[in-house]
């Protein structure tokens, strides 16, 4: 009884200094080793110019991010994404099978059920910054795809025993035909731009 | 003589003119919601940006595009379409509808306050396809000045309804506290980035 009264005021006072201080260790302090994304703070959206008139934008729900962070050579950092195609999350003000219809006729993905990038070079290009190569796998077809990294910041929490916790966006294009995909071409643009946040617990 | 060299002088100067996309016809137009996205985001503990969206949103526009500061502008977004896509990406363990919590009182409360506005005041031209768009944001029964940056994508000829499209993206941040919207302040920023894409037809 005494410890769970005294435990409970504590771990707020410390939720309340820890997550939110600016008071962080240097980054080279961070614990080293496998992150699991965090689901609930991570969105991948990709966009289309629809005939040059407006950037399509919808977003893949299903999709896990595995991190293998070196803090002290961010370079030998690996990442490797699996996102499920058929996870299109957007809106059709009258056709309810709209996102099955995106996954499958425009990203092909009963024929091709995973989009998967692998790193294969990461780069520092400043504090916070860095460009990440790797081989993406979309549509039976593999080809490198360089993304610009923003490595948002860090934190500890007391709620996940002081565990780190990190934080990134990633932005990048890439053009789909590159990989085959040429589908409503007249209409919707080669480019695609992808846009993630994900945070990470490291486990 | 003087006349071929009007001409010559005519089919110089409209050369240009030619090459150009077409003026959109002066009126009323009214967005095509299956290419309108209305996001907002927010650093979340300063790790990642939440991003979320409306899907209810009706935009209607007078537009003037030889003399834009004539077009007016008035959207309407139903508070209660938020989707935050939680419900796809919670783990599993995890039994909240987080689209209904913001909904709710201690959030959104969008049932004392069932939709967002914008009724533009000022529209300014500032480069060849952008422009401003000041107007009042009431949000949460609060209205303030906002103001939209805007890019004009350009028009184009529907040729299945015969009427014309023209297409915007507008971005802007708001203040979430000016309009005394302070849900979960110790973790998500006050700064909400509001993206907009849209494509409008003639009505």
């Amino acid at each position: 009884m005494r410890p769970r009264h005294f435990a409970l005021p504590l771990l707020l006072l410390t939720s309340g200094c820890v997550l939110f201080t600016t008071a962080k260790p240097e980054i080279q302090n961070l614990s080293a080793g496998n992150y699991v994304m965090d689901k609930a703070h991570a969105s991948l959206i990709w966009r289309v110019k629809h005939q040059g008139l407006s950037s399509y934008t919808a977003r893949l729900t299903d999709f896990d991010v595995s991190l293998n962070f070196d803090p002290a050579n961010v370079a030998a950092s690996k990442v490797k994404a699996i996102i499920n195609p058929l996870s299109v999350s957007a809106e059709h003000p009258t056709d309810k099978n709209w996102n099955t219809r995106v996954g499958e006729d425009f990203l092909k993905g009963k024929d091709f059920p995973q989009i998967v990038f692998t790193s294969t070079r990461i780069e520092k290009t400043g504090e916070t910054t860095g460009k990440m190569t790797g081989d993406l796998a979309f549509m039976g077809v593999t080809k490198p795809v360089t993304l610009e990294v923003t490595f948002n910041g860090h934190a500890t929490s007391p709620l996940r025993l002081g565990k780190d916790l990190v934080g990134f966006s990633v932005h990048g294009n890439f053009k789909r035909s590159d990989f085959g995909s040429d589908d409503y071409a007249s209409i919707a643009s080669d480019n695609v731009e992808i846009i993630i946040e994900a945070e990470f617990t490291h486990s | 003589m003087r006349i071929a060299f009007a001409l010559a002088a005519l089919a110089l100067a409209s050369a240009p003119a030619f090459a150009q996309a077409t003026t959109a016809p002066a009126g009323a137009y009214v967005n095509d919601p299956t290419h309108t996205s209305v996001e907002w985001r927010g650093k979340h503990q300063g790790l990642s940006t939440y991003a979320a969206r409306f899907t209810k949103v009706s935009i209607e526009l007078d537009f003037n595009e030889a003399d834009v500061s004539k077009s007016k502008v008035n959207a309407t977004i139903e508070a209660k379409s938020i989707e935050t896509d939680f419900l796809r990406t919670r783990p599993a363990a995890d039994k909240r509808d987080f689209n209904e919590e913001l909904i709710g009182d201690k959030a959104f409360n969008a049932a004392k306050f069932p939709t967002i506005t914008f009724k533009s005041t000022k529209i300014a031209k500032t480069g060849a396809n952008t422009g401003t768009a000041t107007g009042d944001l009431t949000f949460m029964g609060v209205t303030k000045p906002v103001t939209l940056n805007i890019t004009y994508n350009g028009n184009r000829p529907d040729p299945r309804t015969q009427k014309h499209k023209v297409g915007f993206s507008a971005t802007t941040t708001i203040k979430r506290s000016d309009f005394g919207m302070t849900f979960a302040a110790a973790a998500v920023a006050d700064d909400i980035q509001i993206t907009i894409e849209s494509e409008l037809r003639q009505k």
